[in-house]
C-alpha cells in the first residue's frame, strides 16, 4: 500500500472520506513483533507440540530401532489394555498421586499463609530456610539412608523408640507407595507462587473483614484462599498432572520394586522403551494422557466459578 | 501480616494462636533442616558410625576421610570412565546452555505476547505457548526422543528424497549437550512466569518510550530489562535447577557416558556401591577389586552423601544468588 | 511548532475485559475531524470511556488509526512511528523509567536518536533552568523516591527537553492532591505560555478543560461533540450534551410544551417573545435549558419554583436556590439577602435561554456568544 501524503496546503475541505486510505502497523513495529516472537514460535512448534503429534502417529505404527515401519492401527493399543502389567501400573499410580496430592498438597498452601504473617525480616529469613533446596539425587541418597532396613533412621524410630516390630519401609509391598511421596514434596516452587499470589491481596480486604469482626478462620476462607484461587486450581492441575507421571523417585529409589509394587506408569512405559517396543510405549503414554485429561477437565469443571465475578 | 489484628494482639486467646503459629513454622524448618543436617554430619562420620542403631547426632570421630576418598575416586579410576569434574563441566554446559538460549527467547516472547500483541492474536499465541503445561512429559518422550536422532523425522532411518538416492537434511542431536538443551529452549512455565510480570509492567511506561523514539528492542533492554531483575532470577534460578537435577532424560539420550551430567554419573556410582552390596556391611559381595579397597578404606553411605552434598551445591548458589528476588519476580496469577 | 490537523479518524474499539457490550460495539474513534492551530492549546475534555485517551495516543501514534489522516504542518504522518514524529507526552501515572534516574529518563530519548553527548548535556541544563529551582536535584535522584508532584515534574521535563512540536498531556495532574493540582495546573499553564508549543490536553473535569485550553473539544462515544472556544460552548452549545457538561452549575434543563405563544411547564406559563417563538421552528415539545444566572426572581409574570434549600455562599456575594420545576431540579442565583422563602417566582431572562429538540437533542435555540467590547 503506498504511502498516502497530501501535497503541502491541500485545504481540509479536499480531504473526503472517500479518499481515506486503510492503515495497518507501520512496518517496522510488526518486523519487531515477529522478531520477539518468532524464536519461541520455532521451538514451541518444533519441540513442544510436533512431538505430541508424533506420539498419536507413533502409537499406530510397529516402529522400532531398525527396519522399516509400517501402520498398524490399534495393536499396539489393544497389546497394552491386555497386559496384565499395565493395570497394576495404572493402580499403583493412581494411589500414589490420590495419596501424595491428599498428603502433601495443602501444606504449601498453609505454610506460605502462615509465613505471610511474619515481619518482613522474619519471614525473609524463615522463606529461606523452608525453600532451602536439596538435589534430587541428593535427596535421594539420604532417603534411602533414612529408610535403610537394617540400620536407617526410621528403622530405629520404628523399633527402638515406638517399640513396633522390624519394618521393611521400601521393601515392604504394603508400605512403599507411602514412603516414596515424602521425597518428592515440593516446597519451593508451590510455596512461593502462593505467597506471591498473597502478597498482591490489597491490604485493604482484612482491615475491612477486620472492622466487620471477622476472626483468623474467617479472614482465611473469604479472602486469603478465594483470592488465590486461580493460583491453588493451577497448582492443583500441575500437581496432579505431574503425581501421575512419578518417575525419578520410584526409578531412584525401589527400580519398581518389591515386586512391581512400585512400578508407575511412567516407569512400565520407561521398561517397554528399554526392551525397544517405541508404539507400545507410547500407546501406554496415551492412555496416562487420556486419563490426565479426563481428570483434570472434570476437576476444572468443578471448580470453574470465578472469584472475581 | 494481616491475619492478625494489629491492636489487641495481647488477648490470650490470639496470643496461643500466634505462638501455635510461630511453632508450627519452626518446626517446619526443623524437619526442612534436618535432612542438610544429617547430610554434613553423616558425610563426616567413620563407616562403621554409620551403621550404628541408634544414630549419633554428632559424629563421634569427624573425619574427612569419606570426602578424600571420594576425591580420590572422583580424581580417575577404573569406576568412573572420566574425573568426576568433566561430569561437572558437562552438567554446566547443559544448564547454561539452556539458560542462554532459554532465557532470551522465552521472555522475548513473553514479552511480545504481553506488550506487542493485542486482542484475539494475543489470546491465541497465548493459548498455543502454554497449552503444552497440560501434556503430560511422559507423552512427548519418546517422540522427543526419536527427533533427537533425526530431526524432523521421528523415524530411526531418514527417508530419502523423492527421486534421488540421498536422504533429507537432518539435525542429529542425539548424544549430544543439544539434545538436553534444544527440547528445554522453550519452557512454558517459564513463558508463564514472564508473560504475569510483564502484565504488571504499565503500559504507559512502554508508551513513554515509544514517544521518545526506542524500538521495541531498545525498550525491551534498556527499560523493560532492568525493571525485570526479578522475574529473570527466578526463572533462571528454576530452570537451572530444573536442568541441573534432570536425571531421567540425559539417561535417555546421551549414550556416551564420558558426556553424562553429574547427576547421571552419581546415579550410576550410587548403583555400582548397590550392587556391590557395600549398604550391608555383613555381606559384601564386592567383586571389583577397587571398591573393595575403597570399603576397607571406610568408604559407605558417608562417600554417597558427598556426592549428593556435591550435587547439591550449584543449585544452592543459585538459590542465595536469587533469595532476595523470588518473591518479587512472581506474579502469576493463574492459569487464564 | 506545527498545526496538526485530524481528518476522520476512525478507530474501531479494541475489546478489553472491562470494556462493556454497548462499548464494544461502536468504534473508539468515529470520525473525528478537528485542526489544532500552532501554539494553541487545546483541551480535550468528556466523560470517561469517551475516547479522548485513544484520541491523544492517535495523535502521538501510540495508537494507529483504521482510517483517517493526521497532518502535521501539512505532511501526512498517519504512518509515521510516535517517536520519529517530535512529539513530547506526559501520562496520568507519569510513566517514569523506574531503573534510571531522572537524568536518565531525560536522555532516553537523545540516545536512542543518536545525539551528541554534548547536546544531551545542554539541553538538561536549560531544561533544569526553565523547570525551576530544584529541578537539578530531582533529576539526580532514583525517580521512586520521589513524591507524585516531583515525578510529574521530571516526567514535563522529559517531555520538554526534545523541544517537541506537539506536546501532549494526558490527565497529567489527576493523581496530584487537591493543593497541588490548584497549584501544578498553573504552573503548566504559565509554561505553555512561555514556549508556544501546540499543545493537546485531555481531562475529565471540564473547569480544568476551560482553564488549561484557548479551545476546547467536548468528546462524547468517540465522538466530537463539539469544538471552539469556552465562549462557544458555553453560549452556543451544539447539543443538550454539550450545554449540560459545560457550566458549573450544570444547565437545568426542563420539558416544555409551546402553545398559544406561551412556554408551559406542567400547568403554568410564560408568555414567549416573537424572536424566540420564530427560532423554534414550530416545534411544540422542547427542552428548555436554563443556567443558574438566567433567571430573574419575583418578577410579577413569574411562576413558582418550590425552594428546597438555599446555599449562600459569602465569598461570592451571592446564593443559590436549589428548587424543583416541572419535576426538575433548578438552581438559580439570588442576591445574598434574598429572604428564606418556599416558593419563589421565577422568570427566564429571554435572551438566556437556550432550546433543544426534544428528540435529536440538537440546539433549536442558543443566546449566542455576548459581544462584550
Amino acid at each position: 500500500m503506498a504511502e498516502q501524503t497530501l501535497a503541502p496546503g491541500t485545504p481540509v475541505e479536499e480531504m473526503k472520506p472517500a479518499a481515506v486510505v486503510e492503515v495497518k502497523l507501520t512496518r517496522r513495529s510488526r518486523v519487531e513483533k515477529w522478531a520477539f516472537l518468532i524464536p519461541a514460535l520455532l521451538f514451541q512448534l518444533s519441540w513442544g507440540w510436533y512431538p505430541l503429534v508424533v506420539a498419536f502417529l507413533l502409537s499406530m505404527t510397529d516402529a522400532r530401532p531398525r527396519g522399516p515401519i509400517s501402520w498398524t492401527g490399534f495393536q499396539s493399543y489393544s497389546r497394552v489394555w491386555a497386559d496384565p502389567l499395565v493395570g497394576s501400573a495404572f493402580r499403583v499410580t493412581i494411589i500414589y498421586a490420590a495419596l501424595s496430592i491428599v498428603l502433601t498438597f495443602l501444606i504449601p498452601i498453609i505454610v506460605a499463609i502462615l509465613l505471610m504473617e511474619m515481619k518482613p525480616r522474619v519471614m525473609r529469613w524463615m522463606m529461606i530456610l523452608w525453600f532451602l533446596p536439596l538435589s534430587g539425587v541428593a535427596s535421594t541418597i539420604m532417603w534411602r539412608y533414612v529408610y535403610n532396613q537394617d540400620f536407617g533412621f526410621l528403622q530405629w524410630i520404628a523399633m527402638d523408640v515406638l517399640g513396633l516390630e522390624r519394618q521393611g519401609f521400601l521393601a515392604s509391598a504394603d508400605q512403599v507407595l507411602f514412603w516414596l511421596i515424602f521425597p518428592g514434596i515440593l516446597m519451593f516452587g508451590p510455596g512461593l507462587i502462593y505467597m506471591a499470589g498473597l502478597q498482591s491481596i490489597p491490604q485493604s480486604y482484612y482491615e475491612a473483614a477486620e472492622i466487620e469482626g471477622a476472626g483468623l478462620w474467617r479472614k482465611i476462607w473469604t479472602i486469603s484462599l478465594p483470592r488465590i484461587r486461580p493460583i491453588i486450581v493451577m497448582m492443583l492441575t500441575f500437581a496432579i498432572i505431574g503425581s501421575l507421571q512419578v518417575f525419578d523417585w520410584p526409578k531412584l529409589m525401589t527400580d519398581g520394586g518389591p515386586g512391581g509394587a512400585s512400578r508407575t506408569v511412567v516407569m512400565y512405559m520407561f521398561d517397554l522403551l528399554n526392551s525397544l517396543r517405541y508404539s507400545d510405549a507410547t500407546a501406554l503414554a496415551i492412555f496416562l494422557f487420556i486419563l490426565i485429561m479426563a481428570i483434570t477437565i472434570t476437576y476444572r469443571i468443578l471448580f470453574k466459578e470465578d472469584p472475581d465475578s | 501480616m494481616s491475619l492478625f489484628p494489629k491492636v489487641g494482639r495481647n488477648q490470650p486467646g490470639l496470643r496461643v494462636t500466634w505462638t501455635l503459629v510461630v511453632a508450627v513454622l519452626c518446626i517446619g524448618i526443623f524437619l526442612h533442616l534436618i535432612p542438610f543436617y544429617f547430610m554434613i554430619v553423616t558425610s563426616l562420620k567413620t563407616a562403621p558410625e554409620i551403621m550404628r542403631i541408634p544414630p549419633t547426632l554428632l559424629p563421634e570421630n569427624p573425619t574427612l576421610a569419606a570426602w578424600q576418598l571420594v576425591f580420590q575416586v572422583s580424581a580417575g579410576s577404573t569406576i568412573l570412565r572420566q574425573p568426576l569434574y568433566q561430569y561437572f563441566l558437562n552438567s554446566c554446559i547443559m544448564a547454561f546452555g539452556t539458560l542462554a538460549l532459554s532465557l532470551p527467547i522465552t521472555s522475548f516472547a513473553a514479552y511480545a505476547n504481553s506488550k506487542l500483541q493485542r486482542g484475539r492474536g494475543a489470546r491465541w499465541t497465548f493459548l498455543f505457548f502454554i497449552g503444552t503445561l497440560m501434556v503430560p512429559a511422559a507423552v512427548t518422550l519418546i517422540p522427543t526422543f526419536l527427533l533427537t536422532r533425526n530431526f524432523p523425522f521421528p523415524v530411526p532411518t531418514v527417508p530419502n528424497i523423492p527421486g534421488t538416492e540421498t536422504p533429507f537434511p537432518v539435525i542429529r542431536t542425539w548424544n549430544t549437550a543439544w539434545a538436553v538443551i534444544i527440547p528445554g529452549v522453550f519452557s512454558a512455565f517459564n513463558f508463564l512466569l514472564f508473560k504475569g510480570f510483564f502484565d504488571t509492567i504499565p503500559n504507559s511506561i512502554i508508551q513513554a518510550a515509544r514517544v521518545d523514539g526506542g524500538s521495541e528492542f531498545n525498550i525491551f533492554r534498556r527499560i523493560v530489562l532492568p525493571m525485570s531483575i526479578p522475574v529473570f532470577a527466578v526463572a533462571a534460578y528454576l530452570q537451572f535447577s530444573g536442568v541441573w537435577d534432570s536425571f531421567m532424560w540425559p539417561l535417555l539420550v546421551i549414550q556416551d557416558s564420558t558426556r553424562s551430567p553429574m547427576s547421571v554419573a552419581i546415579y550410576n556410582l550410587i548403583n555400582v556401591f548397590m550392587s556391590t552390596g557395600t549398604m550391608r556391611p555383613q555381606a559384601s559381595l564386592a567383586t571389583n577389586e577397587q571398591i573393595r579397597q575403597l570399603q576397607e578404606a571406610g568408604l559407605s553411605w558417608n562417600g554417597l552423601v558427598v556426592l549428593g552434598i556435591l550435587q547439591t551445591i550449584p543449585i544452592f548458589i543459585m538459590f542465595i544468588v536469587s533469595r532476595n528476588y523470588l518473591l518479587k519476580g512472581v506474579k502469576i496469577r493463574g492459569l487464564k | 511548532m506545527v498545526r496538526v490537523e485530524l481528518k476522520h479518524i476512525t478507530r474501531k474499539y479494541q475489546a478489553t475485559s472491562e470494556s462493556s457490550e454497548e462499548d464494544a460495539k461502536r468504534p473508539a474513534l468515529d470520525d473525528v475531524s478537528m485542526t489544532i492551530e500552532d501554539g494553541s492549546i487545546v483541551s480535550i475534555v468528556g466523560p470517561s470511556g469517551c475516547g479522548k485517551s485513544t484520541l491523544l495516543k492517535t495523535i502521538a501514534g501510540l495508537e494507529y488509526a483504521d482510517s483517517g489522516q493526521i497532518l502535521y504542518n501539512n505532511v501526512d504522518v498517519t504512518r509515521i512511528e510516535p517517536g520519529q514524529r517530535g512529539v513530547g507526552m506526559v501520562f496520568q501515572d507519569y510513566a517514569l523509567y523506574p531503573t534510571m534516574k531522572g537524568k536518565g529518563n531525560l536522555h532516553y530519548y537523545f540516545e536512542v536518536h543518536q545525539r551528541t553527548e554534548a547536546e544531551m548535556e545542554q539541553r538538561t541544563r536549560e531544561i533544569a533552568q526553565i523547570m525551576g529551582v530544584g529541578f537539578e536535584v530531582l533529576i539526580g535522584q532514583k525517580t521512586d523516591t520521589l513524591s507524585g508532584g516531583e515525578q510529574q515534574r521530571v516526567a514535563i521535563g522529559r517531555c520538554i527537553v526534545r523541544d517537541p512540536y506537539v506536546f501532549l498531556m494526558d490527565e497529567p495532574i489527576s493523581n496530584l492532591d487537591a493543593k497541588l493540582r490548584e497549584r501544578t495546573r498553573i504552573e503548566i499553564k504559565k509554561m505553555l505560555r512561555k514556549f508556544k508549543v501546540t499543545t493537546v490536553y485531555v481531562t475529565h473535569d471540564q473547569q480544568e478543560a476551560i482553564f488549561m485550553g484557548d479551545r476546547i473539544a467536548v468528546m462524547r462515544k468517540g465522538k466530537v461533540e463539539q469544538y471552539g472556544t469556552f465562549d462557544d460552548l458555553y453560549f452556543t452549545p451544539a447539543n443538550l450534551f454539550v450545554a449540560t457538561f459545560i457550566g458549573t452549575p450544570p444547565m437545568s434543563v426542563i420539558p416544555a410544551v409551546v402553545a398559544n405563544g406561551r412556554l408551559m411547564i406542567d400547568q403554568a406559563g410564560w408568555t414567549l417573545p416573537d424572536e424566540i417563538a420564530a427560532a423554534l421552528n414550530g416545534q411544540s415539545h422542547l427542552r428548555f435549558g436554563m443556567r443558574a444566572e438566567g433567571w430573574e426572581v419575583d418578577a410579577p409574570d413569574g411562576i413558582p419554583m418550590e425552594v428546597r434549600y438555599i446555599d449562600r455562599i459569602p465569598t461570592e456575594q451571592a446564593a443559590f436556590a436549589h428548587g424543583t420545576l416541572g419535576g426538575i431540579s433548578v438552581t438559580v442565583i439570588i442576591p445574598i439577602d434574598h429572604p428564606e422563602v418556599t416558593t419563589m417566582r421565577v422568570t427566564p431572562r429571554w435572551d438566556q435561554t437556550y432550546f433543544f429538540d426534544a428528540t435529536t437533542e440538537t440546539a433549536l435555540r442558543t443566546p449566542g456568544v455576548p459581544d462584550l467590547f
